[in-house]
């Protein structure tokens, strides 16, 4: 038996087709896998040509997915089959194909990654050796159409593509359907849910205590982003009707923010401890998660709220000035700018002084 | 061509038909800006942040704005502001990249801050003790 330990220089060159970095190119369509778990299957068919070199093969494929929150969380590919190559002169090989790949990625785009084993015989100039050899396989594939219950697309596409590049014609083809065989797991979402509120009850609660301390700006910070994160997943559930029971509409907005806001107000009350950067931070989380701004479901609390961040701005302005911290006013003058809050605007531009230019545009947008 | 190298040549070759491997590429950037737009202001920031996305018209109601990334930046600030000037939603985070409301993808009446009519969008670097190191340019946007 010829097991093929150190290859050579033509089969070096073939790992570079079957391994190494992978492209983004693909898969940027926006077409992907639900979440859930599919099941598909494809027949991978075809042959390849150039200058006296020829091969072809066929072999069955099938997969299984399991995709979660947009990404891969599982799965494995199946592949069995058999190729031929030949070349001027009459070589020939024979070889039967096999391989049990993982997949991971995202559900855009489904990266594949593990080894084939090729057994066989290859003859030339009248010998024959058996081949028996297990190479490493990577490579990816997207989805072309998704629905709820079917993805189609190619696996091969990629493949066609490296051919292409080392200067091969090629027919090779392996369309897929996958079926979805379960929709997503929503279990652990209700549960965030209910640890998520339970937290920042907590919060409330412990900023209204004997202790009076309200959570930091970046322990606010990391709750709003749980309760982002849970609204992204929700929303995927719902595009194939999976959100639990109670979230069939998404995630209650308005209950949030009400909450959330309290918890900003309770921060601005302590102003004086943060820091420019903190205050700045806290008033683009407060805009972020609706505590104020002018898609708060609450305009009135909003308003007030907002008032108070502009109060407290305002404060830090002040003591900047006096400072003569011109980083803090310069921080404070463009969220100023960008949260279209022209007096305070106005009054660190006029701090700046000479600084600033007028005008306000530039040349070199960019 | 000896045997072995043939022999090597024709493993080859089914290897290249049943396997796939690497491309080189990318998607493409979009181009850089128009000159003489309005821009944040910053006196003594010579940084600029690139917005790649939305386009100014027909971005949808739940755009997703992009800006390349600035080496000297630790986090974004981004603001979306209406025609009359009210602050629709602003975000901070290291993200290149949000969709307005922080919701990718979100589906059609799910709660949110949407962009029901023109305004403006902007971006201003920050780095790690929370210096302006660059800002961009105040772009129109509508849905």
């Amino acid at each position: 038996m010829w097991r093929m330990r150190r290859p050579g220089v033509i089969l070096l060159a073939s790992v570079s087709l079957v391994s190494g970095a992978l492209s983004p190119a693909w898969g940027q369509k926006g077409v992907a896998f639900p979440d859930g778990t599919w099941k598909g299957t494809a027949i991978f068919t075809g042959s390849i040509a150039k200058q006296g070199v020829f091969a072809t093969g066929s072999a069955g494929i099938t997969f299984t997915l399991q995709v979660r929150g947009g990404e891969v969380t599982g799965g494995v590919l199946k592949m069995s089959g058999s190729a031929r190559s030949r070349v001027a002169g009459g070589g020939r090989a024979n070889l039967d194909v096999s391989g049990g790949l993982s997949l991971g990625g995202t559900a855009r785009r489904v990266t594949v990654s593990g080894m084939l084993s090729f057994s066989g015989t290859a003859s030339a100039q009248g010998f024959e050796v058996p081949v028996d050899i297990t190479v490493p396989a990577t490579g990816s594939f997207s989805p072309v159409t998704a629905s709820c219950s079917q993805v189609t697309g190619d696996l091969a596409t990629e493949t066609r593509a490296v051919q292409r590049q080392y200067g091969f014609s090629t027919t090779v083809r392996a369309l897929f359907v996958a079926v979805r065989e379960a929709g997503a797991d929503a279990s652990d979402v209700v549960e965030e849910y209910a640890a998520l509120v339970e937290d920042i009850h907590e919060a409330i609660a412990q900023a209204k205590g004997a202790s009076g301390t309200p959570p930091t700006v970046e322990q606010l910070r990391e709750l709003a982003s749980r309760a982002a994160a849970l609204q992204n997943a929700i929303a995927t559930l719902k595009v194939c009707g999976d959100a639990p029971e109670g979230f069939e509409k998404g995630l209650a907005s308005p209950f949030f923010s009400d909450l959330f806001r309290q918890l900003v107000l309770m921060l601005l009350e302590r102003a004086d401890q943060l820091t420019v950067t903190q205050l700045i931070a806290l008033a683009y989380l407060a805009y972020e998660i609706g505590a104020v701004g002018t898609p708060s479901p609450d305009p009135q609390a909003a308003q007030d709220a907002e008032d108070e961040l502009v109060l407290a701005l305002n404060a830090k302005l002040d003591f900047a000035i006096e400072d003569g911290d011109t980083d803090a006013i310069l921080s404070i003058y463009t969220a100023a700018q960008q949260l279209a809050i022209e007096d305070l605007a106005a009054k660190a531009k006029s701090a700046l002084g000479g600084f600033i230019e007028e005008g306000g545009t530039d040349e070199q947008d960019a | 061509m000896s045997r072995t190298r043939e022999a090597l040549l024709l493993v080859v070759l089914v290897l290249a038909a049943c396997t796939s491997g690497d491309i080189s590429g990318g998607p493409e950037a979009a181009g850089p800006e128009g000159s003489s737009v309005p821009m944040i202001e910053a006196p003594g920031v010579e940084g600029r942040v690139a917005l790649l996305a939305p386009p100014e018209e027909e971005a949808g109601e739940v755009p997703v704005f992009e800006w390349e990334a600035v080496p000297a930046a630790a986090t974004y600030r981004l603001a979306v502001v209406d025609e009359g000037g009210d602050v629709v939603w602003a975000w901070e985070g290291v993200a290149t990249s949000v969709a307005l409301g922080g919701v990718a993808d979100r589906p059609e009446g799910e709660a949110g801050p949407v962009l029901a009519g023109p305004g403006s969008w902007s971006v201003v670097a920050v780095d790690q003790e929370g210096r302006v190191v660059a800002v961009s340019a105040i772009r129109s946007v509508a849905p």
